[in-house]
């Protein structure tokens, strides 16, 4: 018994220093992986929005436009053409885009697209302004990865 | 059991901090994965400003879908349907109208748009929709617009007017020939004839008849161009064809050049491709040319004559025709084989060849070839040599003289058969320095020995001496068509307490001269003339119409010096005697017209006194002795008392020249080395010279006397000698004289009146006057030359436009070509009297040289046998913009010629587009604009032309258009064109819109948006 008891109290210090040593690494291990994954994580973010601007922008031009992909006729929204829009996947080809989206435009309960777009961690809303039968409406897009 | 504890508790103290850390990064992960959104939305509106812009700008008001616009559309506040929102709210905004506000509200609102987005018209907020306010923006967007014919505060819209000038009508000329004779002249004109000018050089008298009903008869000046309107007569032309004569009671009319020009119904270019020849009934003697502007493809020749004797054409220097139709009235057909034929031939200098006709005025000639010896035949001369022996030539000059003429006298009598009269001029035309026609060169020459310079200069007494050798008239006048109740023209009046007015109770005729003493002072009327020193007659009709006075009547001589007038022989009437002075020589009754007729000797002491024919009285007694008459004077005495006089005439009693009779040529020279500085009485005369001076004018008169000597068939040369010669008077009386003008310096007289000689015998051979009698010949005014050629019509408005004359002893003129015109045509006009326009010439500036489009001497023949042109065109290419400058040449020989006539000018057209536009202005009513016209006439006319409001606008030199205070297009539009008419900016317009039968117009486009401009911003900030 007695030795037992000798050994604890040779060795009862130091279990404590080193579970604090080893406790210091992994809670400095840890902090140090979250940073690199915020960082990480923050740039990634951005790139993707860069991204989705660029397309965004460029899917509006694109929409907003008189030509055979665009839904306007001389300034104005053209119904027919802006119904084509319901076949999605065509459309999106016919843009030659990457991501998905879909638009809305103002008085008009319709969204025009990928309809019901998934949980996504970043989504781009364009604003712009076009003409609906001959009242000035809004024209929202929405494109995500 | 204790030891295991401790065991276990000592093992779970060393892990304690570990799972402390692991737990805590445990949870740190856990609320970093918990806070991390798993969608996250992004706006993204970079272009909403320019959508919003375009969108504003596409919508017309008319169609946008909105509440309030729909508003404003139904309560009429849209004035403009087709506008842009955006212009429509610009409009508003220009007008300080809040529905500017209202209306971009009412959009914005509508707009589903939680962004902050505004409406700027420059720096005025128009509309917004903010969340955070402007204010506090950190980034603005912009975009931007300019919308023009928007200020706040001006019209939005206005009116641009255009004016214009425009002619619904044709003007076209007929332009006779170099000359035209000799006999009834007539012309064609077809159309629907809509005014007729007429301007000439018309040898005599004449009648004109339009469709062979009288239309007037003109009493031209000689050897000037006389102009007259048919205005007045136009009911006597017809549709169609017209035939206008020109007849002459006298035998042998002609015209030297000249023109008709035509006013037709409707406006189009007629290049007239057919030139129709004049006819002429009496000697076929026709002179002319015809122009074609490009290569001939065809020609056809058409004579319509009636002659025994064979007529002849020349077309350059080749003869196209020659043959007689024995007195029946014919039709010759030339057509274009037969004169490619002849017209192809070769030949020698000068030969006018088919290919290569056009371009170039080419001279036509038809003419009586059997009548030859007509043209050919020597017609001896008569010729009067005037000379100046005024106190200026003394010395060397008297000397030059004095030879210049024994020159003179030896080579005009070296021809038998000619004359030599001399009259020598100082103060008067002295008797003794006279000497009558004569072939006796001795006596000639001792008469030009004891010539001696002194006193004055009366250059116009020198030639009517010379003219009084031919006619025995020195002065006339029977009041006849002057205006009754008025003063007789060209007398001395003094009315005092009487009256002395034109009456038409006349003695003969229509007109006599009624004469009333009222009062005391006596009234009396007079007229001089140069004295007279060979037995003259004064003759005229009297008529004692009421009251006791005396009427007195004098023949007057002159003091030596000219200076005064003295009575010579004094006759009275009353009591019922006319009487010498107060003598009863033979009774009279009262209402009762007598001739009276008194012959004198000047320098004797008695007369002869006829009544009614009849001698009363036989070497009377003289009231003084005078040695010379220069005035009738008619006055009354003692009491009140009226008479009238009519058809006063002074005349030689006595030919002091044996003129001989035939076929001669009349010449006078003139010669003087100054000015002319005494008159010789010729009342009223024209303004010759332009001084301004028209009130018994020296130089004046001199020209009308020379005027008055070819009116008796003398030619006139004119010689100016030394330095002080006034050279403009003396090429003024050459050119009324028809004549030529010379020059010599002292020392040089001699040679050129050697020169003078030669030419005036070579005139008399060639001139192109024929005379003969037992003719007669017809060439039919539908006598034609028909060209074909390549023509093109031009764009725009052709403008004629006459120069004025040239005036000047060179002969030379110019026109100018305006920068924005195109020159259509341009003819230089000649009166060439009965000589030949030889050469025309226009400056080449880049050259500095004369370069010659006419020269008659190229065809090298005899000028009787060639086309004489009376208008010369310039060939177009050779016309330039700016100024271009002309100067023509007569003669009666390649060799012999002189500067043109002073009366030459320029016809030119060009083609314009004569438009102007205004700028955008508020109004466009019109004004009632006073315009000037360079040769100082003014018209007055409304633009438009229904506008009778009472503004009233001047475009005159001294009183112009201020076209900043003007706010009317119409206004603003006329004055601009007219800017561009005054092609000098003198503020006189140089095309004279009734020569053209042009006017004004305008028409106007309203509701042109104003050129000031206003930035539109639509912002988006956050």
């Amino acid at each position: 018994m007695g030795r037992f008891i000798l050994t604890l109290k040779s060795k009862k210090a130091q279990a404590w220093s080193f579970d604090l040593v080893i406790a210091s690494i992994i809670f400095i291990v840890g902090i140090v992986m979250l940073y690199f994954y915020a960082v990480n994580y923050t740039s990634q973010s951005e790139n993707k929005l860069d991204d989705l601007f660029f397309e965004g922008n460029l899917a509006s031009e694109l929409i907003l436009s008189e030509d055979s992909f665009g839904i306007l006729t001389g300034n104005q929204i053209n119904q027919a053409k802006l119904d084509e829009y319901l076949n999605y996947q065509q459309k999106k080809d016919e843009l030659g885009l990457t991501k998905n989206f879909y638009f809305n435009i103002q008085n008009d309960p319709t969204n025009y697209g990928l309809v019901n777009p998934p949980d996504v961690e970043n989504i781009v809303r364009v604003i712009r302004i076009t003409i609906d039968n001959n009242k000035i409406v809004s024209f929202k897009l929405y494109i995500w990865e | 059991m204790g030891i295991k504890k401790i065991k276990l508790i000592n093992g779970k103290r060393g892990y304690f901090f570990s799972l402390d850390a692991f737990l805590a990064l445990v949870i740190i992960f856990g609320v970093i994965l918990f806070i991390k959104p798993t969608v996250k939305h992004v706006d993204y509106e970079e272009s909403i400003h320019e959508d919003l812009l375009l969108a504003l700008s596409s919508v017309a008001i008319a169609d946008l879908n909105n509440s309030y616009a729909e508003t404003l559309r139904s309560s009429g506040a849209i004035t403009n349907q087709n506008q842009s929102v955006l212009d429509q709210i610009g409009e508003f905004y220009a007008n300080s109208d809040t529905r500017a506000n209202t209306l971009a509200d009412s959009i914005l609102n509508e707009l589903d748009l939680d962004k902050n987005i505004g409406i700027y018209f420059g720096d005025s907020e128009i509309a917004k929709i903010e969340i955070i306010p402007y204010a506090s923006a950190e980034t603005i967007s912009t975009s931007r617009q300019i919308i023009s014919g928007i200020q706040q505060g001006n019209a939005t819209k206005g009116y641009s007017s255009r004016a214009f000038l425009f002619a619904n009508k044709r003007v076209d000329y007929f332009y006779f020939g170099g000359y035209v004779g000799d006999g009834n002249i007539s012309v064609i004109i077809n159309g629907t004839v809509l005014g007729v000018n007429v301007e000439g050089v018309f040898s005599k008298n004449f009648d004109v008849y339009i469709n062979n009903v009288f239309a007037g008869n003109h009493s031209p000046a000689a050897n000037i161009p006389y102009k007259f309107s048919l205005a007045d007569q136009l009911s006597k032309f017809v549709p169609g064809e017209n035939i206008v004569e020109f007849r002459s009671t006298q035998e042998n009319l002609y015209v030297a050049g000249g023109f008709i020009k035509v006013v037709y119904d409707s406006y189009d270019i007629n290049e007239g491709k057919t030139k129709f020849f004049p006819g002429v009934e009496g000697l076929i003697n026709l002179y002319d040319s015809f122009y074609v502007p490009s290569v001939v493809k065809k020609m056809d020749i058409l004579l319509h004559y009636n002659s025994s004797y064979d007529i002849f054409m020349t077309i350059g220097n080749k003869t196209v025709y020659q043959g007689n139709s024995s007195g029946s009235e014919t039709s010759v057909i030339l057509n274009d084989s037969y004169l490619k034929s002849i017209l192809d031939t070769s030949g020698g200098l000068g030969v006018i060849k088919y290919p290569n006709l056009h371009d170039k005025t080419v001279p036509v000639r038809i003419g009586l070839s059997n009548a030859s010896y007509y043209l050919n035949q020597s017609s001896y001369v008569d010729i009067i040599s005037v000379t100046d022996i005024s106190g200026s030539m003394d010395e060397d000059k008297i000397t030059d003289a004095k030879n210049a003429n024994i020159q003179l006298i030896d080579a005009i009598l070296n021809y038998s058969g000619n004359n030599v009269g001399l009259a020598a001029y100082s103060t008067w035309a002295k008797k003794n320095d006279f000497h009558t026609l004569s072939n006796d060169s001795t006596s000639l020459k001792n008469e030009v020995n004891s010539w001696n310079a002194q006193d004055y200069t009366c250059i116009c007494c020198g030639i009517l001496k010379a003219v009084s050798c031919f006619d025995k008239n020195i002065f006339l006048d029977n009041f006849n068509g002057q205006t009754s109740g008025s003063n007789p023209i060209g007398w001395t009046i003094v009315e005092g307490n009487g009256v002395i007015d034109i009456t038409s109770s006349s003695l003969e005729g229509d007109r006599a001269v009624n004469i009333s003493r009222l009062s005391s002072q006596n009234p009396s009327m007079n007229h001089y003339f140069p004295p007279q020193q060979d037995k003259i007659t004064t003759e005229f009709l009297v008529r004692h119409n009421s009251g006791t006075g005396t009427i007195r009547m004098e023949v007057e001589g002159a003091n030596d010096g000219y200076s005064s007038l003295q009575d010579y022989i004094v006759l009275k009437m009353y009591g019922g005697w006319i009487r010498n002075v107060n003598a009863q020589i033979v009774s009279y009754n009262l209402n009762t017209i007598y001739k009276i007729r008194v012959e004198v000797v000047p320098g004797a002491s008695t007369y002869d006194l006829y009544v009614n024919d009849a001698l009363v009285g036989d070497n009377l007694a003289v009231y003084a002795t005078r040695n010379n008459v220069a005035r009738v004077f008619f006055t009354t005495e003692n009491s009140n008392i009226n008479y009238a006089v009519d058809d006063v005439k002074v005349f030689l009693t006595d030919e002091i020249c044996d003129v001989p009779q035939g076929n001669r040529n009349r010449v006078a020279v003139v010669m003087s080395d100054g000015q002319a500085n005494r008159d010789c009485g010729l009342n009223p005369v024209p303004d010759y010279d332009l001084d301004g001076d028209t009130d018994f004018d020296p130089s004046d008169q001199a020209i009308e006397a020379a005027c008055i000597a070819k009116q008796k068939n003398i030619t006139v040369h004119a010689v100016g000698f030394g330095n002080t010669a006034d050279e403009e008077t003396l090429q003024n009386i050459a050119s009324c004289g028809s004549g030529s003008y010379y020059f010599a310096d002292v020392g040089g007289l001699v040679d050129l009146y050697t020169q003078i000689a030669n030419d005036v015998i070579k005139a008399s051979y060639y001139e192109q006057t024929i005379t003969g009698e037992g003719f007669s010949t017809r060439l039919y005014p539908d006598s034609y030359i028909k060209l074909s050629y390549q023509s093109t019509l031009p764009y725009g408005l052709v403008v004629f436009t006459e120069t004025d004359i040239f005036n000047n002893p060179e002969s030379q003129g110019s026109f100018y070509i305006p920068e924005d015109s195109t020159p259509y045509n341009g003819k230089v006009v000649s009166y060439s009297g009965a000589k030949w326009t030889s050469n025309v010439e226009l400056y080449n500036q880049s050259s500095s040289t004369w370069k010659s489009f006419f020269n008659l001497g190229s065809y090298g023949l005899n000028f009787t046998n060639l086309g004489d042109p009376y208008m010369t065109e310039i060939p177009k290419s050779m016309i330039k913009t700016g100024n271009n400058t002309v100067r023509v040449f007569v003669g009666v020989s390649s060799s012999n010629y002189t500067a043109g006539s002073i009366y030459n000018k320029v016809i030119y057209s060009v083609i314009k587009e004569f438009s102007a536009y205004s700028p955008i202005s508020p109004s466009a009513d019109g004004c009632k604009w006073n315009i000037e016209f360079e040769d100082g006439s003014t018209i007055i006319m409304s633009v438009p032309s229904n506008y009778s409001g009472p503004d009233q606008c001047h475009y005159q030199s001294g009183n112009m258009f201020d076209p900043d205070g003007s706010t009317d297009a119409i206004e603003l539009a006329i004055f601009s064109l007219l800017r561009k008419l005054d092609l000098n900016s003198n503020g006189k317009i140089e095309t004279k819109f009734s020569d053209n039968d042009l006017t004004l117009d305008t028409s106007e486009i309203t509701g042109i948006p104003f050129s000031w401009d206003t930035e539109v911003q639509i912002r988006t900030w956050s």
